[in-house]
């Protein structure tokens, strides 16, 4: 429950959310559960309190060395799907065999029924 | 307005100015305006968390003071995950208990922007400040809900 956890608020222009907690998860551990935006220009970083009394700095610099513009594993994948999405946003006509592959295997995906790739 | 529980008359009592507008005149503008929070999102949210945290600590947390009966609390947005294949749960805490299991009140799935809403009913609530914050959490990747949409809360009997 939310009483459990400590909020650090830091302040942080710009931040690639699930790339952070990647960093944060990998450098403090479980003890970090998440973090979220709202306010511009800050972020809250969401641990519990034993993180937060002996891994507040650690923390701190971690989100201080982050770089927004790089992007996870996953977040590259869910750009090539949707990068492949677009690629079929054209007359019926003009797709090809390939295309309709592609389109039923986007459809699989997203019901489920496949893994996504 | 406070509402007062309604008296039972009886035959050949005197009534008042004062009894007639407790319990007929200030109970019926109590039902009129019944207790009412609401907040208008202004602001984007996203999270990771995958345990229930606040969306907005401070604004989106609505406090009435009920006089003992049922409450609708609800939430109306939009909202989106970064990831297909991936969670964000939308849940209500009251008084900081969650009110709803572990899958909340509401679910988010879809990695294209969609409506989500709630409307849920709490019964019979003991009378007293209540303060109903909503809160969410994902199974993996980032849930965002948009600057729009509003989140309140209202006594219903």
């Amino acid at each position: 429950m939310a009483n459990d956890i400590v909020d650090l608020v830091i302040e942080k222009e710009s931040v690639n959310l699930e790339l952070l907690y990647q960093e944060l998860a990998s450098a403090i551990g479980s003890g970090v559960v998440g973090i979220s935006t709202g306010a511009a220009g800050s972020i809250t970083v969401h641990v519990d309190a034993e993180t937060a009394k002996t891994q507040e700095g650690a923390i701190r610099q971690v989100v201080g060395e982050h770089d927004a513009s790089e992007q996870t594993a996953e977040q590259q994948q869910e750009a090539a799907r949707q990068a492949e999405i677009g690629a079929l946003r054209k007359p019926w006509e003009q797709w090809t065999e390939a295309d309709r592959l592609a389109f039923i295997h986007l459809l699989a995906e997203q019901q489920g029924i496949l893994p996504l790739a | 307005m406070t509402w007062t529980t309604p008296r039972t008359w009886v035959t050949n009592e005197l009534v008042t100015a004062d009894v007639l507008n407790e319990h007929v005149r200030d109970n019926l503008n109590a039902l009129k305006a019944p207790p009412t929070a609401s907040y208008i999102l202004g602001t984007s949210y996203s999270t990771t968390s995958t345990t229930y945290v606040n969306v907005d600590s401070t604004n989106l947390a609505l406090t009435i003071t009920t006089t003992g009966g049922d409450v609708v609390v609800g939430f109306n947005g939009a909202g989106v995950m970064a990831v297909l294949g991936n969670s964000g749960y939308l849940t209500v805490s009251m008084d900081n208990v969650n009110v709803a299991g572990a899958y909340g009140i509401t679910f988010l799935t879809s990695s294209a922007v969609v409506p989500i809403s709630f409307a849920f009913l709490l019964r019979d609530l003991s009378p007293g400040v209540h303060t109903f914050r909503l809160q969410w959490k994902v199974s993996g990747s980032t849930a965002t809900l948009y600057a729009t949409g509003e989140f309140w809360v209202r006594e219903m009997s």
